[in-house]
């Protein structure tokens, strides 16, 4: 007698799966929206308001805090902006993917893809973000503090555990590229 | 590939459409149409019992072996290797 699951089975285990991560997925979407509102949000607040971004960055330059002109705040906010982008870009995939899930297409080549740029897009807004730490830094003060003073603001332990996580998902990514080619290859047997 | 299954020959013969094969057996039509076709990788047992429940049939009645001399060549191929 075979061991393998035939179709109607692997159908009824995939549909109880969805079921049970249905409301785990509901609450991912509704997380990666809100994520990605309140990081634009607090973008835009910070950028508006010229004495808050002034007296953040003279703090990490060990200065006193100066006024910063109209051209320095507005590049400061589309290089941020632009990190958002990519956040954005990150939640909107994360989306995607818990959409699938929900949809039953949890074994499929569509939904490892979805995974797997999911994480790359995380990595490289967070990549993106440490890179332009000092740059802003240099943009608001017209200094780079040495790393010495500011290498919790440049690299921090969330940074690297961020990091961590996303490079395991990942990795994750390709474990389900193979579970989805497995799938399809059990599809194939009646 | 060299097995073939006639299933085809048994719903004639039952006077029965793949439709109904496909709903009796809780599989789809397209895929009972690749069964016909040899385009399915392999046939588990219990769904081969259900067919044979449903045409009121034996295995070797659905089921053949078409000996080919290129088949046994890729077969001693794998073998070797």
């Amino acid at each position: 007698m075979s061991l393998s699951v035939s179709p109607s089975d692997a159908n009824r285990r995939i549909e109880a799966l969805r079921h049970r991560v249905g409301w785990i997925c509901q609450t991912g979407r509704i997380l990666v929206a809100g994520y990605a509102l309140w990081i634009l949000w607090l973008v835009i607040s910070f950028w508006s308001d010229a004495s808050l971004a002034a007296r953040r960055f003279a703090t990490l330059a060990g200065m006193e805090p100066a006024e910063i002109s109209l051209a320095t705040q507005l590049s400061g906010f589309l290089l941020s902006l632009t990190t958002w982008l990519l956040v954005a870009a990150t939640c909107w995939t994360a989306w995607r993917l818990f959409t699938a899930y929900l949809d039953g297409r949890i074994f499929t080549f569509g939904s490892a893809d979805l995974l797997r740029r999911t994480a790359m897009l995380g990595i490289a807004a967070v990549v993106f973000d440490i890179m332009i730490r000092p740059l802003m830094v240099w943009l608001v003060t017209g200094q780079v503090p040495d790393y010495a003073k500011a290498s919790y603001y440049y690299f921090s332990p969330n940074d690297l555990a961020l990091l961590i996580f996303l490079t395991s998902l990942f990795a994750i990514a390709h474990v389900f590229k193979v579970a989805a080619e497995l799938a399809d290859e059990n599809a194939e047997i009646l | 590939m060299p097995i073939i299954v006639d299933i085809d020959v048994m719903l004639a013969r039952r006077k029965m459409k793949s439709r109904e094969l496909s709903a009796h057996i809780g599989i789809t039509e397209q895929q009972i149409s690749l069964l016909k076709t040899g385009k399915i990788k392999g046939l588990r047992f219990d769904t081969l019992a259900k067919i044979c429940y449903v045409l009121d049939c034996q295995p070797g009645e659905l089921i053949r072996y078409d000996k080919n001399d290129a088949d046994l060549a890729a077969l001693a191929d794998q073998v070797s290797n």
